[in-house]
């Protein structure tokens, strides 16, 4: 067999070899874009998803604390809270020596957290934020905050059959198409008690 | 022995360095779906503590209302006010909770006229869920509640977080 003398590539080998380099480099910068594509898509939708299930998660999780729904119409809920930072009014003590008529003073929750350890908080939403408000119930000012951007707007539902039981339901714009999530909140506080 | 020539070297360094490239490029697409999965886990553990917590005071409330003798109040002449206890819900995964109920607040008078003694004042329950095991869980919810006895109904309710 004769050897070619240069050890060197010829003109065309370098060619073809540089052709099929290259349609293997753009076959996977064209994968990678769309990958990148599909990706970016993947991420504008999880942010939706993740702002419809904030607001819910916000508005569910402190629904739960309420001790009474004062408005849950037309997309704003306003309910009553006990102040986190409230202290309780104790019972009296028991007395040493009581009376044979012996009656305890009237105790409640309303003497247990007198409305000035009682917080009002309304959520509402404008240009597709949720804001948060929260008062003294005894009167003052509301304070506001943006909970979560991107929420269309939400609805709460009670369930007349079962007090304390509350559907809420946060709508959000994903690629102009309106898209909802739903969840079911149990407040204990104002859930009727069994028959005691 | 056959002579390499240097020529034919350069094709070998350029596929390696392509390769290096499509490697991490792919490496950095894998790692980034994989935190996000991690990120899905620990939320769904999260959830499912709290459910836990959950589950947990409403056992509490049914215990409380049905069962006259609860909670155990023996300990209080021993100046103790607290009664504790726990339930595993499921072993795979591992999934329980603990109550305590503070009966510190709890008044009790017995008058003589009287069959059952008067009671009144509050409950002060704290209910821990557990996704794991309890002394190292892998996701804990904590949740606080005051239980008013003489109306028999929960008058706050705290949900102190996940971690």
């Amino acid at each position: 067999m004769r050897k070619r003398k240069s050890p060197a590539f010829t003109l065309l080998e370098s060619l073809i070899a540089m052709f099929m380099l290259s349609l293997v480099l753009t076959f996977t910068a064209l994968l990678f874009h769309k990958s990148y594509q599909v990706t970016r898509k993947l991420d504008e939708k999880e942010r939706t998803r993740q702002a419809a299930r904030m607001g819910l998660d916000r508005i569910t999780s402190e629904l739960r604390e309420a001790v009474e729904i004062t408005d849950s119409g037309g997309g704003v809920l306003e309910f009553l809270k006990i102040d986190p930072n409230a202290t309780i009014v104790e019972p009296e003590a028991e007395p040493e020596d009581p009376e044979d008529d012996f009656e305890p003073a009237p105790y409640n929750a309303m003497i247990a957290y007198p409305l000035s350890s009682r917080l009002r908080v309304r959520y509402r939403t404008e240009n597709e934020k949720l804001i948060r408000e929260v008062r003294r119930a005894s009167g003052g000012g509301w304070v506001g905050q943006v909970v979560v951007v991107g929420v269309n707007s939400f609805l709460c539902e009670q369930n007349p059959d079962n007090r304390g039981e509350v559907d809420v339901t946060v709508s959000v714009l994903d690629n102009r198409i309106v898209k909802t999530i739903s969840s079911r909140v149990l407040c204990p506080c104002i859930r009727e008690e069994f028959g005691v | 022995m056959m002579r390499i020539s240097r020529g034919h070297g350069f094709v070998l360094v350029a596929m390696l360095l392509i390769s290096v490239i499509l490697l991490v490029s792919g490496l950095g697409i894998m790692s980034a779906q994989a935190s996000r999965y991690a990120a899905s886990a620990v939320i769904s553990e999260g959830l499912q503590a709290r459910n836990a917590a959950l589950s947990g005071l409403e056992d509490v409330r049914v215990k409380l209302a049905k069962d006259v003798k609860f909670p155990p109040r023996k300990s209080k002449d021993r100046g103790q006010s607290k009664f504790a206890y726990s339930e595993d819900l499921s072993t795979d995964p591992e999934v329980s909770y603990s109550v305590v109920v503070d009966y510190g607040l709890e008044r009790e008078v017995n008058v003589p006229s009287r069959f059952e003694p008067f009671r009144w004042g509050i409950y002060r329950i704290t209910v821990s869920g557990y996704v794991g095991p309890r002394n190292e869980p892998i996701a804990q919810s904590l949740i606080y509640a005051e239980y008013d006895i003489g109306s028999g109904a929960f008058i706050r309710f705290e949900d102190r977080g996940s971690l």
